[in-house]
């Protein structure tokens, strides 16, 4: 009796073991390595995935592309479905690039499908595209790896550089969603041979793109924000006006503090911030020379000061006229200012508050030659 | 009582924090932000100390009655008849646990990780594995409590994971949202720690040299359970923007689903794995618990059937409820009824026994003063 009992109970969890209604074969679904969203000027979306295709196919390409247009995401992604053999699955997505007209609506709505679905790659990288997303997934380079790779090591690389943050569909959720902070997204282009390039940072006032800038105001922007890469490199000009020749240094940052305050002036009500950016850096390209003398230093450390101070002031004013609080100025107001904040329009008081940057560079060193 | 079926302090520790840790560490941010906002952890360590009051109560009512199981003392206090009509009151409250826990894991395990599996199924594994561990003596199950709880380390582990994302200035300004909105949030909590009351039940179990160790471990548990539930809702709370947390009812699990390591690609299944086991040990407690208090009522029945019964029966009720608002609704129901057998019913029953006890003692004080 008790044997029997053992038997059937063995048998039992054996079946009850096995069932996997939930197993994924691979020879069933699509991977979707990259995918792109685009707004077309009819309100409908358009969705375009990559995937990579088998060797045993012999496929002289070794990606397929596949485009669908419905009236909500989930429409153009069932619309894809009906143009694959298998069911694509975006569980291991790495990019996921937005078009221009797209982000200047709306970067929620789009999303909405990744943030619910279980299975979605809530990791993967994120970037607006100047254009039609589609282009850019379509792409076919020469001589690169496959435009997903491509697209994921380049951003990658660029976060090491503080080019761009490092964030993915996930990280930019809060920030989209805080009232008192707006994200910065990678910004792509395509140069006219059809090579895609990082061309610096898309702003974004709520979930709404709303203007951009370059790499190189970008690299500043990060720094501001308190954020340092690996390897941030950063050049400028330190020759004066009234000097013939123009000179540039370029210097590897070592260091970096920084420092946000925000005061309010309660007599007038007004609120002002100082952002103060100490940074220590290594000179790595002088070809003038001569950096082992003091004064050299010490005025090389003042110029760059003020031409990196003269920059940040002129990136606020980019960053105040596209509304976007990249620095979250805003949180800091709600975290300690709790009544200015409750008292005033955020979206109104930001474009039109002081903020006063304040850099500071020190040369700590400069290579194995004076 | 045999030495051999008594458990150690040690072993009463890890008990307690598995009961505890279980199906309510997964929403325990969201509910209590819903309630007190960015200041929801104010709530899970006020909480923490309200349980050390109702654990110091329960103490106390147990050591009166130290050499008997609480369910066997229950007549003796208040009554053959309510004391019997108490025991099966506790018998429904922990079968309703074990539903709420069986219900809420299927629930999020469909929404999560399997859509196809069918819910039968992932509740009959549950409950099978519980079934038979429960069947055991209590010394058993707790070694088996012992072994599992080095999985919390991961769980920890996990957490740290999302510190390079964090940002303090969402949890400011501290205190905003006033005493009303943390008290609430106190209650929220309190509910995904209200396992803390399983000492009390097996008191004449553990084997200790004075019964006052037996408070003192039941106060290293609610510390330790306390912290992790303050810091897992702390980094949480610190990761979501309050806008967004307001979307997201399991936040533990969506924070993790945005890491990717090089070897685990998704933390969240990782995790969800790991419990999965905290989940199992919950609903063996309860279910362990709920055949101790029906042994009492029905006599002479072993309590290895009894834990077949209510397993059965358990498992068919948590078949029932589908829709998300049902589910909603019954477990705030259950969470009352929770505070009311942890807080009120020890309370009352306390303050019966001083009575009853203390006729007893004046008398005989009385006689022993010489005075008089």
């Amino acid at each position: 009796m008790k044997r029997a009992l053992q038997f059937s109970l063995i048998c039992l969890c054996i079946i009850l073991l096995t069932g996997c209604w939930d197993s994924r074969q691979l020879r069933d679904i699509t991977i979707a390595k990259s995918a792109g969203l685009d707004l077309l000027e009819d309100g409908k979306y358009q969705s375009t995935i990559s995937s990579p295709v088998p060797k045993r196919y012999e496929a002289q390409e070794r990606s397929q592309v596949v485009q669908g247009i419905g009236h909500t995401v989930r429409e153009a992604r069932m619309a894809l479905d009906n143009k694959v053999a298998e069911r694509i699955d975006t569980s291991k997505l790495r990019v996921l690039i937005l078009g221009k007209s797209l982000a200047e609506d709306s970067v929620y709505n789009p999303l909405d499908i990744m943030y619910r679905d279980p299975r979605s790659s809530l990791g993967a990288k994120i970037a607006i595209f100047d254009g039609q997303a589609a282009d850019l997934i379509e792409t076919k380079l020469q001589d690169k790896p496959r435009t997903s790779e491509f697209v994921a090591d380049l951003l990658t690389t660029a976060e090491h550089n503080s080019l761009v943050e490092y964030l993915n569909v996930q990280l930019i959720c809060p920030i989209m969603f805080d009232p008192g902070q707006d994200m910065v997204l990678p910004y792509m282009s395509m140069d006219i041979n059809n090579n895609p390039y990082l061309n610096g940072n898309a702003l974004f006032n709520g979930e709404k793109m709303t203007g951009s800038i370059s790499p190189e105001d970008s690299v500043l922007l990060f720094l501001l924000k308190g954020e340092k890469g690996g390897s941030t490199y950063l050049t400028e000009k330190v020759s004066e006006k009234h000097e013939e020749e123009e000179e540039f240094i370029t210097v590897l940052l070592k260091e970096s503090t920084r420092n946000l305050k925000v005061d309010v002036n309660q007599a007038t009500n007004e609120i002002s911030a100082t952002v103060d950016l100490t940074l220590q850096v290594e000179a790595i390209e002088y070809p003038p020379d001569e950096l082992h003398e003091r004064e050299k230093v010490v005025q090389l450390n003042d110029r760059l000061s003020r031409a990196l101070t003269a920059e940040a002031e002129q990136l606020f004013t980019t960053l105040q006229e596209a509304n976007c609080d990249a620095l979250g100025i805003g949180r800091h107001t709600i975290a300690f200012h709790n009544s200015f904040w409750r008292n005033n329009d955020w979206l109104k008081v930001y474009p039109e508050m002081t903020i006063t940057p304040n850099v500071t560079v020190e040369i700590l060193a400069h290579g194995i030659i004076n | 009582m045999n030495d051999n079926l008594l458990i150690s302090k040690s072993q009463l520790f890890f008990f307690i924090i598995q009961s505890q840790i279980g199906i309510g560490v997964l929403s325990l941010a969201f509910s209590v932000f819903q309630e007190a906002e960015w200041d929801g952890w104010l709530g899970v360590f006020t909480g923490g100390l309200a349980i050390q009051v109702a654990i110091c109560l329960m103490y106390l009512l147990a050591v009166r009655y130290g050499d008997k199981m609480f369910f066997n003392a229950l007549p003796l206090i208040i009554g053959k008849i309510p004391g019997h009509v108490l025991n099966l009151v506790y018998t429904l409250y922990f079968s309703s646990i074990c539903i709420l826990i069986l219900v809420l894991y299927k629930h999020i395990i469909i929404r999560w990780l399997f859509p196809q599996t069918p819910g039968w199924v992932l509740n009959f594994l549950l409950v099978f594995a519980a079934w038979y561990l429960t069947r055991e003596k209590l010394h058993i199950i707790v070694r088996f409590y012992v072994f599992v709880s080095s999985l919390l380390i991961l769980v920890i582990g996990v957490l740290f994971f999302a510190i390079p994302y964090i940002n303090p200035l969402y949890i400011l300004p501290i205190g905003h949202h006033g005493f009303g909105a943390v008290g609430k949030a106190v209650l929220a909590s309190m509910q995904a720690m209200l396992g803390f009351g399983v000492f009390m039940y097996i008191f004449p179990y553990v084997k200790v040299n004075k019964k006052k160790e037996i408070l003192l471990t039941a106060t290293y548990a609610n510390i330790f359970t306390t912290c992790l539930y303050g810091f897992t809702v702390l980094i949480t709370l610190m990761f979501f923007s309050p806008p967004e947390i307001a979307l997201i009812p399991q936040p533990l699990l969506y924070m993790l689903k945005t890491f990717n390591t090089p070897i685990v690609d998704r933390l969240d299944i990782i995790f969800m794995a790991i419990w999965i086991v905290s989940v199992t040990t919950s609903l063996m407690t309860y279910m362990y618990l709920a055949s101790l208090s029906t042994t009492q009522l029905i006599k002479g029945v072993p309590r290895k059937k009894l834990v077949t019964v209510i397993a059965i029966a358990v498992y068919f009720i948590s078949l029932g409820p589908k829709n998300r608002l049902t589910i909603d609704k019954y477990a705030e129901g259950v969470d009352t009824f929770g505070l009311i057998m942890v807080f009120g019913i020890p309370l009352l029953l306390y303050l019966v026994s001083l009575i009853r006890q203390r006729g007893k003692n004046g008398a005989e004080d009385h006689e022993k003063s010489p005075s008089v």
